[in-house]
């Protein structure tokens, strides 16, 4: 290998090297740090998490998603947050579905200011439940899951706020009037997490878990 | 005509599009960020994320092509000047300043002014290959091969307006996280590492460089006729030193290619015979550099 001035200075006797060594050791650095911090980020990926409406697709969602935070601004109900470093370096400013303070009424708005389609967009129909119109989207956030120890109606309570709230009859109640969520009914929209009084009416369970939570396709089984 | 100093004009700017974006960030406007700022379905992407989301997706996205090519109009009609007026950074870049160490200047060489009269620094190749394209073309290639936008992950732009979302979400929504001591932390250690980081990291600017390559109007434009170096032979340095982005606008072949000027003014602003303009339009005869031949410092 040919020895390269170190100042880049010309060579007397033998041709200037293309790129003096300081060049090729910064060229060199950059694209190991970009390749490497791809790597490291790919290998301390977080786990899924619950993304708005059209960003289910992980991978796709993650390729696409420039943490512009304009679909968590425009969110009529706020239910949008920002994921945090702790959920995953990739995923630090990526938004998620935050129930505890909204709940989804799939009103389109954060899919249509997502210019790179990280939130594609879906399709919702009208239908009529209970007397109301709701909107019945065909992309699923996630689906709720009742957490039997937390819940105050499957702890000998009287409580029968969440299956009211559901706009789309997903939760009903069994023989001991404890909630039970149909799975094929329910799209995730967190209205059941969002008015369940569990951590206020039990405040001494500690926690930040409600008595229902929405979960991830993937980890909800559905 | 009271004249405002340029870095206290660009400091003034930039303060305005921050405040944009915290209005932004703390009402329902959804207009975003540097990242993505926009109105509904109209919206100006970044132009590097825009070829990240395209190279990890692998897929055509129309709204971040579209953005793109005319992010691409705009740095053909006026050039860099988002690393100038726009970005956040430069501001910060300041606080982590070392004093200057100065450095030795090639002294004023009748030839080499003259030659440099004869051609111009336009005359200068359009682009110079450094550190930031290579951490550019590094950040593409690591996006295409793990599938999402790398550079994001520790763009400073980025985490500028993540630390203050972040610091939105804590006061607001009583809602904790590291990210508001690993974001500005980040951006620290990136500014003092590299003291440099617009000059010798940044491919965001590197980027908009290139798409400046051919950039037409707001080039800075030398009166050699009053210029001191040239019209006096005095040897000032003064524009040359005033620039960040290293361009010479008297030294051709030691000067960074004009595609690199953000059009910051540094240089109209310390020049003592505002020797340097900026005019948008620009006759082609009397384009940068270019003197008549008589008018040049004769001697002997």
């Amino acid at each position: 290998m040919e020895k390269e001035r170190s100042d880049g200075a010309p060579d007397a006797g033998s041709r200037q090297p293309i790129m003096s060594r300081r060049a090729f050791l910064g060229a060199a650095g950059g694209v190991v740090a970009m390749i490497g911090l791809g790597g490291a980020a790919k290998a301390l990926a977080g786990g899924q998490l619950l993304r708005p409406p059209g960003g289910q697709d992980e991978s796709a969602f993650l390729a696409r998603c420039l943490k512009c935070d304009r679909c968590r601004s425009i969110c009529p109900t706020g239910v949008i947050g920002i994921a945090r470093v702790e959920d995953g370096f990739v995923n630090a400013r990526t938004p998620l579905m935050k129930f505890h303070l909204g709940e989804c009424t799939f009103c389109g708005k954060c899919t249509e200011v997502c210019p790179t389609r990280a939130l594609q967009a879906y399709h919702t129909r009208d239908a009529k439940f209970h007397g109301s119109t709701v909107r019945v989207p065909d992309v699923r956030i996630g689906v709720a899951s009742v957490l039997t120890d937390r819940c105050i109606a499957w702890n000998g309570g009287t409580c029968e706020v969440c299956s009211k709230a559901c706009p789309y009859g997903a939760i009903s109640r069994d023989s001991g009037d404890r909630p039970v969520v149909h799975k094929d009914l329910c799209n995730g929209c967190g209205i059941c997490t969002y008015v369940c009084p569990a951590l206020t009416a039990r405040a001494y369970i500690g926690g930040t878990l409600r008595g229902i939570e929405v979960r991830t396709i993937k980890q909800g089984g559905a | 005509m009271m004249r405002i100093k340029a870095s206290k004009l660009r400091a003034l700017v930039i303060a305005a599009v921050a405040v944009i974006i915290v209005v932004d960030l703390v009402s329902r406007t959804g207009t975003g960020t540097i990242s993505v700022f926009g109105y509904k379905k109209i919206a100006a992407v970044c132009p590097l994320g825009s070829i990240e989301s395209l190279l990890a997706s692998k897929t055509f996205l129309p709204l971040a092509v579209i953005s793109f090519l005319v992010l691409l109009a705009i740095a053909i009609l006026i050039g860099r000047i988002f690393c100038a007026w726009i970005c956040p950074i430069p501001v910060m870049r300041r606080w982590f300043r070392r004093p200057p160490k100065s450095e030795e200047s090639p002294a004023a060489d009748e030839a080499e002014v003259r030659r440099v009269h004869a051609h111009g620094v336009s005359a200068l190749s359009p682009v110079k290959i450094d550190t930031r394209h290579w951490v550019l073309g590094g950040a593409l290639l690591s996006t295409a091969i793990f599938g999402f936008p790398v550079f994001c992950l520790v763009c400073p732009i980025g985490l500028t307006f993540g630390t203050l979302a972040v610091l939105w979400r804590l006061l607001h929504f009583n809602e904790p996280s590291w990210s508001l001591l690993v974001f500005p932390a980040m951006i620290v250690l990136e500014l003092t590492v590299f003291r440099k980081w617009c000059r010798k990291v940044c491919p965001l600017g590197a980027l908009i460089s290139l798409m400046s390559a051919l950039n037409i109007f707001v080039r800075p434009k030398v009166d050699h006729t009053t210029c001191l170096r040239t019209a006096k032979g005095v040897d000032c340095q003064l524009c040359k030193e005033a620039c960040y982005e290293e361009i010479d606008l008297h030294h051709a072949d030691q000067s960074q290619p004009l595609a690199e000027c953000t059009k910051c003014r540094d240089c109209s602003d310390v020049c003592p015979v505002h020797a340097i303009t900026f005019p948008f339009f620009q006759k082609k005869s009397s384009s940068e550099g270019v003197v008549p031949v008589d008018s040049v410092h004769e001697e002997a």
